[in-house]
C-alpha cells in the first residue's frame, strides 16, 4: 500500500509566501490516497490538494475512484469542484460520508458538495458532471470492506472530537502478503486519556496521522476549536502502542522554518518513547 | 428487497405499492417499541411513518409503483426514520399543515408527523426526495 499526501494544510490553502514560505510542508489542505491491491485507490478528504491530484490521474488514465470524507468543513472538499476526472463520462466516484449523530436529512457529503458547487459560488453546478457518482453512508463502530479482485481493505471508523463533528479512520489491509493498517485522525482535539475512542481505534497500529495544528503556547487560546497539538498526538500514538506518528493539518500561520522548528522539538521530545515522530510534508509518499 | 440491519440501523429499499405498507409499517413499530417508547407514543410514530410512506406514494408517485428507500437508526438520543424517494419533486411552498382546531380539507399528514416527530425536515437533492423524523428517546425514571 502506497499513501500519498497531496495536502497537509488546514484551515485554508496557505500558497507560499516571502513572509510565510511553505514550499516545503506544503500550502494545499487536507488530502491523501492511498493506492492498494492490484488497482485500489482510495481518496481521504478533498482538500485544496485533489486539484493536482486529479490531474495526474486524468494524465494517467485512472477511471475509477473511491472517496472516504471525514467531515464537511471547507478545508475538506474545497478540491472537489476542481476534480478534473469528475467532469468526465465514464467516470466511476464512489462517495463515502460520515454518518454522525443528529445527522440533518440527506447525506452529509452530498448537501455539502451540491451546496458548495452552486451559484453563486460556482458556474459549473454539481449536476452538471458527467461522472457517476454514487454516494453511501458510513457510521462509527460499522465496518466497511473494499475489495479489488482477491484483495481488500478493512476501514473501521471512531467520532473523534471537533465541533461539527468528525470521523477518525483506521485503514487495514496488506502489502506484499504483510497485514498493514494505519490511522487518520484529522480535525480532533485528543483528550489524552489513556481509553480514548482514537486510542481505542488506533491500537497497534503502524501509522498514526494526526492533527496537531498548534504549538503548546497556542493551544490554550484555542482550546475547543477542535484541533491538537503534537504532543497530544503523541500521548494518543503511546496509548495506543502505535509504532509511527505523523503530524498534518498544519496552521496557514506556520512557516517552514516555523514547522521545522516544531518538528525537530517535537522529536527530541518523542525519544523517550518508542513512537517513531515526524511532521508529514504535501507530496510526500509512504510504502506501508 | 435489499435489507441491512444492525442494533443501531436498519436500511430497507423497497418498490413502494400498498400491500408492502404493512411490513414497513411492523418494522417502524418494532424500531418504536424496542427504542423505549410507549404502545402510545409507538403508535404515534407508526402514524406518522404510516403518512409519510402513503404521501410518497401518492403525491410523489402519483400512485404509482416507486422506490423508496427507508432508513430507521438509533442514535444516543434519537429515534430517526429517512425516506428517500426518486418521484416528482415535493413543493416546499405546499404543506405546511394544519394547526389543531382548523376546518377544512387535506393538511392532516403534516400535522400528524409533527405530532409525532418534533424534528422534521425534507431535502430535494440530485433527483432524490430526502424527508427525515426525529424523536428524542424516551427518558424513563431513575435516567438523568
Amino acid at each position: 500500500m502506497k499513501l500519498h499526501f497531496w495536502g497537509t494544510r488546514g484551515s485554508i490553502p496557505s500558497p507560499s509566501t516571502a513572509d510565510v514560505p511553505t514550499h516545503e510542508f506544503g500550502g494545499d489542505t487536507t488530502c491523501l490516497s492511498l493506492d492498494w491491491g492490484a488497482q485500489g485507490l482510495l481518496v481521504i478528504d478533498a482538500g485544496s490538494g485533489l486539484r493536482q491530484a486529479g490531474l495526474a490521474w486524468t494524465k494517467a488514465g485512472r477511471k475509477s475512484f473511491t472517496f472516504l470524507f471525514t467531515h464537511s468543513h471547507w478545508d475538506h472538499l474545497q478540491g472537489f469542484p476542481f476534480f478534473a476526472p469528475a467532469f468526465h463520462e465514464g467516470v466511476h466516484i464512489e462517495i463515502y460520508s460520515p454518518r454522525l449523530p443528529s445527522a440533518h436529512a440527506g447525506n452529509l457529503i452530498e448537501r455539502s458538495l451540491h451546496a458548495q458547487q452552486s451559484e453563486p459560488f460556482f458556474p459549473a453546478g454539481f449536476p452538471q458532471l458527467r461522472a457517476k457518482i454514487v454516494f453511501h453512508e458510513i457510521q462509527p463502530h460499522h465496518e466497511l470492506i473494499l475489495h479489488d479482485g482477491t484483495d481488500s481493505l478493512r476501514i473501521q471508523a471512531t467520532a473523534v472530537s471537533h465541533p461539527g463533528g468528525c470521523l477518525a479512520y483506521r485503514i487495514d489491509g496488506s502489502n506484499n502478503g504483510k497485514n498493514r493498517s494505519f490511522v487518520f485522525a484529522t480535525d480532533n482535539e485528543p483528550s489524552g486519556e489513556k481509553s480514548s475512542p482514537l486510542a481505542q481505534l488506533a491500537q497497534k497500529t503502524d501509522l498514526l496521522i494526526c492533527d496537531g495544528q498548534y504549538t503548546e503556547e497556542e493551544y490554550p487560546n484555542r482550546r475547543g476549536w477542535g484541533h491538537g497539538t503534537p504532543q497530544l498526538c503523541l500521548r494518543e500514538a503511546v496509548s495506543a502502542q502505535a509504532h509511527r506518528l505523523l503530524v498534518t493539518h498544519f496552521d496557514p500561520t506556520h512557516s517552514d522554518a516555523f514547522l521545522t522548528k516544531m518538528e525537530q522539538d517535537f522529536k527530541k521530545s518523542a525519544q523517550a518513547t518508542s513512537v517513531q515522530v515526524a511532521f508529514a510534508r504535501q507530496g510526500q509518499t509512504l510504502d506501508l | 428487497m435489499p435489507e441491512v440491519s444492525s442494533p443501531l440501523a436498519s436500511l430497507i429499499e423497497i418498490d413502494l405499492l400498498p400491500p408492502r405498507l404493512e411490513g414497513l409499517r411492523a418494522l417502524a413499530d418494532k424500531w418504536a417499541l424496542s427504542a423505549g417508547f410507549s404502545v402510545l407514543e409507538a403508535g404515534q410514530i407508526l402514524a406518522a411513518v404510516d403518512e409519510a410512506l402513503v404521501n410518497i406514494h401518492l403525491h410523489s408517485y402519483g400512485g404509482r409503483q416507486g422506490k423508496v428507500l427507508m432508513e430507521i437508526e438509533k442514535t444516543t438520543h434519537e429515534l430517526i426514520f429517512q425516506f428517500t424517494d426518486y418521484g416528482k419533486p415535493f413543493d416546499p411552498n405546499q404543506g405546511t399543515g394544519r394547526k389543531p382546531g382548523e376546518i377544512g380539507e387535506g393538511g392532516w399528514g403534516t400535522l400528524i408527523m409533527q405530532h409525532a416527530f418534533p424534528r422534521i425536515e425534507r431535502q430535494h437533492l440530485g433527483g432524490k426526495n430526502i424527508l427525515l423524523l426525529a424523536r428524542p428517546l424516551p427518558v424513563h425514571k431513575g435516567e438523568v
